[in-house]
């Protein structure tokens, strides 16, 4: 498995394509469920980072966060989809650095490659 | 014995892979059971017999380290044992969770090998765990009623011929059995310190070994089974008799065996739990 630089998440600098998200070849049936589990997330931290501009700083919209990138690294961890793991890995420390006020753009472009990535590994 | 395990975790996805690593090993699961958060694992807990369990630690409602503190608050789950499944890799949050009553740790992910290595250790963690509790037991028992004393163990020590066997049921809270097995000439030492006798026969013997098996019991059911022996029926004890090692033999392979040198003779006792 390939590393891949991430760091482009925290100061808005280049990622790698989405295309190019290497899966484990074993990973079977899980590859539908991790899928689906991912884009539903993907739609809960869109609406937490949404929540998040509109109120910023809001603990509740923080933790929301913070728990479904976890989540979203935890299953990618699980299924072996070690660059998405590490993406989420960044994604976590970017939102723990970032200004407040940047914070939704990060979790937003992290939302649209997460997106952009689970659509290439279906295809 | 066929283990029940507890896979908790927020995550469907992650729970059914935990599911097929633990399948991947050879390891005889009888039930598989899936909670999304601490607060549905304490309910399965309550309601069924679970051997392991496995758990997240961030989950919504309860996470992991707050199951952990209640299960320890519970006679009846405290010592269930728990491996930590997560993506934690602070060494001192891990430090704090073992401190707290957590078994073990693995990282996400975590392979089939990992598991059984963590498994392997936790399993044979508890023999001993067993075999001290057994020892002191019967240790306790001895100093009790026969002012005998405990030894430590020497190889050259003689692996008894001819062997007295006293078992001695209780049915309650738990349900089992125990044993002590002893040499032949140790039983009559012990009739003699317990009855003062100048003449020893067969019958003071094996009554002697019951007599040891008896109070063996009271003291060793509070200390590991219950907190309280009167929670319990206990069987009158009855004893075999056996003209060569092969009762030695049979009782001490087994894992939940434990062997005393007392004044030279090797004593061994057995617990047998029933589900």
């Amino acid at each position: 498995m390939k590393t891949k630089d991430f760091s482009g998440i925290i100061n808005n600098g280049p990622l790698p394509s989405p295309q190019d998200v290497e899966v484990p070849c074993d990973i079977g049936d899980l590859l539908n469920d991790y899928v689906e589990s991912t884009e539903s997330m993907l739609a809960e931290l869109e609406q937490a980072a949404l929540a998040y501009e509109a109120d910023q700083g809001c603990e509740e919209n923080s933790a929301a966060v913070r728990r479904i990138l976890h989540k979203i690294k935890g299953e990618s961890s699980m299924v072996g989809i070690d660059q998405m793991c590490e993406l989420c890995h960044q994604a976590e420390f970017a939102f723990e650095e970032l200004p407040k006020h940047k914070r939704p753009d990060m979790l937003l472009r992290f939302k649209d490659w997460t997106w952009a990535a689970m659509h290439s590994m279906t295809d | 014995m066929a283990l029940n395990v507890l896979i908790v975790d927020d995550s469907s996805l992650t729970r059914k892979r935990i599911r097929r690593i633990i399948e991947m090993v050879d390891l005889e699961v009888g039930r598989f059971m899936e909670a999304g958060n601490g607060i549905e694992a304490l309910r399965i807990l309550g309601e069924s017999r679970v051997d392991l369990v496995l758990a997240d630690l961030n989950m919504p409602e309860m996470g992991g380290a707050d199951m952990v503190r209640r299960m320890k608050t519970s006679e009846a789950t405290k010592s269930i044992p728990v491996v930590v499944v997560s993506t934690e890799s602070r060494t001192t949050r891990i430090k704090d969770l073992l401190a707290e009553g957590v078994k073990d740790y693995l990282h996400k992910p975590f392979t089939p090998e990992e598991f059984r290595e963590i498994t392997q250790t936790l399993w044979s963690e508890q023999a001993i765990e067993y075999g001290d509790v057994l020892t002191k037991a019967l240790s306790q028992a001895l100093e009790t009623m026969a002012f005998l004393t405990i030894l430590p163990m020497e190889e050259d020590l003689a692996i008894p011929v001819k062997t007295v066997l006293a078992e001695i049921s209780f049915t309650g809270a738990k349900t089992g059995t125990i044993q002590i097995l002893a040499p032949w000439n140790f039983c009559e030492i012990l009739a003699e310190n317990i009855g003062a006798l100048s003449e020893v026969d067969d019958k003071a013997r094996h009554d002697a070994l019951k007599e040891l098996a008896n109070v063996t019991s009271g003291l060793f059911l509070p200390m590991v089974v219950s907190s309280t022996a009167d929670a319990f029926d206990i069987t009158v004890p009855t004893t075999t008799s056996c003209d060569n090692s092969s009762q030695w033999h049979e009782l001490v392979a087994d894992q939940n065996s434990c062997v005393l040198n007392i004044e030279g003779y090797m004593v061994a006792t057995r617990l047998i739990m029933k589900d």
